[in-house]
């Protein structure tokens, strides 16, 4: 069993509140990732789970039992940080068996769990190997294989992959799921990197200056967000964020972009019931916009072409619309110049409509 | 004008040959890249174009003149390293400042320099503001506006943007790229991430191993690759390849990947002509996949879903089909891990390599 639950965690560092009434339940088994830019309060969650920092406020549960008391010893959660910290004069099996050995287990127990936990991570042909003579990507696998030894009920995972280059990080986000199915361990891991969040994550919290933004699968994160930060944090390229007013006209209601306007009446009672003022934000993702040379309807814009970036297998493609810049998605097909003049229009499914001042989604 | 041109160039480092036998030419105006793996000689090329390594054999032309023997600061390039030590202290202003300084510019022109490149690159509201608080792209942007505050003939840029998060750097190449074109300085940029340079430049020079191995179009490159490493350098999610051997049937042509048989008929007079041996590798790129809940027609395949990656507007699908994996780079899609799935590949997009030559085919 491996339920994690916080309640009410808060968290000061002076004047810094670095968590802010934190409230998140882990299920068993599930992988949760932890998501925010550097100083949304990650790592003192993490650090608060495991036991090393006591919260100003708030309880700590593991497996319904309250254990804000218990030192992190006998809290049984892993931690795997990003520098892997393995003993480098011990062999991976040694690596892997120490924590075995400190809990007294007998050889051959050791010897089970460690060839065991080895199978699993594809690393059998590596026990008798230094950590110097391993890759990067098989350093992590054992100090992983260090980690869930002890079978504890929950892995905390610091930023693993952040100090990998690109093409193993992509690489081994594939391994890393393919592996949690095998692992059936509660899985928490903490990035500052919304792609490696909602490709590995069942769930995402996502953070910011100690706050809980939103807590959703991924789907439902990056198709219903709640609110600005969310929506601009996740995706990328980043959802178009356009500034706007809102505008009665006609007996239509508008939002005035300034070098655009888009009508936007048919959430007329929602925005009425749920804005604080007319100050609102109109938010489309890049995918979501389409381009044409020609006039295809009523809706459309004149956009000048920013410039291409053909960042296959997708086509990125930045426009102009007067003053305001937008990024939109073309298909590998797509080809224009700089300067180019096309015309512009938003899938009328997928706009996102957000108060300015309360940062809320209003559609 | 700056056409840069290299000829057979090569370095040594005793026994280790940095830059193999190097010919290429960049024409004025022209954004290339060098790209490859770390140790490939990207940056020891850069380095003797802009004077700080000497060439062990071959020449250096910029404009048609011999540059070997003429130093660095004479050969007029600006040099924009990955990480330059900037005081923190130090306005911005006189940061970008410091090159015509040194030359001893006057302060008018000196101001008006400043200013104009400041104002191109978006950072004039910061000249008066200490180096020391700003964000890494906004330095970025100092580092760049330091380098063109000379209005060198030549820009060559050492991995800029490999500092920045994922985010950052993924604005930042838009700018990049729409700033230089803008310019039309002719400029040589560095680079490990093919991303970066299939985005930005004109041309690529892929290398691996101090030599050359295809200097094309981002476009030629991603299409056409010429050998196996082009292939497998550029793209990602990475191109799937496939061990099979060609067979002929009935008078048709199959690939035998064991697993499986992809016919390729209308491919077999090249493959025939072309192959040193009926060992080939096939290739398919993750987004030339199509993955299906039922069986599409002849050419599919059936495959075993492992993992899946939503990834926002798409998803990554990792499969097996057999003991071969398999990933495919679909639109958003409804599928689970353990799923039985029908694949095909789009027949236009198909590469064939030979496998002992690793030359294309196909």
């Amino acid at each position: 069993m491996g339920k994690v639950a916080l309640r009410g965690i808060t968290k000061r560092f002076g004047e810094k509140i670095a968590v802010n009434k934190l409230d998140l339940e882990v299920a068993d088994g599930e992988f949760v990732c932890l998501l925010g830019p550097s100083g949304a309060g990650k790592t003192t969650t993490f650090r608060i789970i495991a036991g090393v920092e006591r919260p100003d406020e708030g309880e700590i549960q593991i497996d319904d039992v309250l254990v804000n008391q218990l030192p992190p010893k006998d809290r049984d959660i892993a931690m795997m940080f990003q520098s892997y910290a393995l003993y480098p004069h011990k062999t991976v099996y040694e690596n892997i068996a120490y924590p075995l050995k400190k809990r007294r287990l007998s050889d051959s127990d050791i010897k089970n769990r460690v060839n065991q936990v080895a199978e699993t991570l594809g690393i059998s042909p590596l026990l008798d190997r230094l950590p110097k003579q391993l890759s990067g990507g098989e350093k992590q696998r054992v100090a992983m294989g260090r980690a869930i030894v002890r079978q504890p009920k929950a892995l905390l995972l610091d930023e693993p992959l952040t100090n990998l280059d690109a093409k193993l990080r992509e690489h081994m986000r594939g391994e890393f799921k393919r592996l949690r199915r095998e692992l059936k361990t509660t899985i928490i891991l903490a990035t500052p990197d919304q792609l490696e969040a909602i490709s590995m994550g069942d769930r995402v919290a996502v953070m910011n200056f100690g706050n809980l933004l939103q807590f959703d699968s991924p789907d439902v994160l990056y198709n219903h967000p709640t609110n600005l930060f969310v929506a601009g944090f996740i995706g990328s390229p980043a959802m178009n964020l356009v500034e706007c007013t809102l505008v009665d006209r006609n007996g239509r209601v508008l939002l005035n972009a300034g070098d655009f306007t888009y009508d936007v009446s048919r959430f007329k009672d929602q925005i009425k019931q749920q804005a604080t003022s007319s100050e609102l934000k109109l938010g489309i993702r890049p995918e979501h916009i389409s381009m044409s040379r020609s006039r295809a309807h009523a809706e459309c814009y004149e956009a000048e072409i920013y410039v291409v970036e053909p960042a296959r297998p997708d086509m990125v493609v930045e426009i102009r619309i007067g003053k305001i810049l937008l990024t939109a998605l073309a298909p590998e097909t797509f080809r224009a110049n700089m300067g180019d003049k096309v015309w512009v229009s938003f899938d009328r499914e997928k706009i996102h409509i957000f108060d300015k001042k309360t940062e809320k989604t209003i559609v | 004008m700056a056409v840069v041109r290299l000829e057979s160039l090569t370095k040594r480092f005793g026994n280790v040959v940095a830059v193999n036998n190097l010919s290429l030419e960049v024409k004025d105006g022209e954004f290339v890249s060098f790209l490859g793996p770390s140790g490939c000689g990207k940056t020891t090329t850069l380095r003797m174009i802009a004077g700080v390594e000497r060439p062990t054999d071959g020449k250096i032309y910029i404009d048609d003149v011999v540059v070997n023997d003429l130093p660095s600061k004479d050969r007029d390039i600006a040099m924009v390293f990955q990480f330059y030590v900037m005081y923190p202290a130090m306005k911005v202003f006189d940061q970008i400042a410091f090159p015509l300084k040194m030359r001893g510019a006057s302060k008018d022109e000196i101001k008006k320099s400043v200013r104009e490149v400041a104002t191109i690159l978006g950072i004039d509201h910061l000249l008066n503001f200490p180096v020391g608080g700003l964000t890494m792209g906004e330095r970025q942007r100092i580092e760049l506006a330091r380098a063109m505050v000379r209005r060198p003939k030549l820009y060559l840029l050492d991995e800029p943007l490999t500092n920045l998060d994922a985010k950052l750097r993924a604005r930042m190449r838009g700018e990049l790229k729409r700033l230089i074109k803008t310019l039309g300085t002719t400029t040589i940029y560095v680079t490990h991430d093919q991303l970066e340079a299939i985005s930005m430049a004109d041309r690529i020079a892929v290398m691996t191993l101090g030599s050359l191995q295809q200097y094309d179009t981002p476009e030629n490159m991603y299409d056409h690759p010429k050998n196996l490493f082009v292939a497998g350098f550029i793209g990602t999610p990475a191109i799937n390849f496939v061990d099979c051997s060609f067979v002929e049937k009935d008078g048709r042509g199959f690939l035998d990947a064991g697993e499986f048989l992809y016919d390729i008929t209308e491919f077999r007079e090249n493959v025939a002509k072309d192959s040193t041996s009926p060992e080939l590798i096939l290739g398919i790129r993750p987004e030339h996949i199509s993955v299906n809940k039922q069986r599409t027609g002849e050419n599919s395949i059936e495959a075993q879903v492992n993992v899946v990656e939503p990834t926002g507007n798409r998803t990554i699908v990792r499969m097996s089909v057999g003991k071969h994996p398999m990933v495919a780079n679909t639109g958003v899609l409804a599928i689970s891990p353990d799923e039985k799935v029908w694949i095909s590949f789009d027949r236009t997009k198909i590469h064939i390599f030979d496998k002992k030559t690793e030359r294309t085919i196909i």
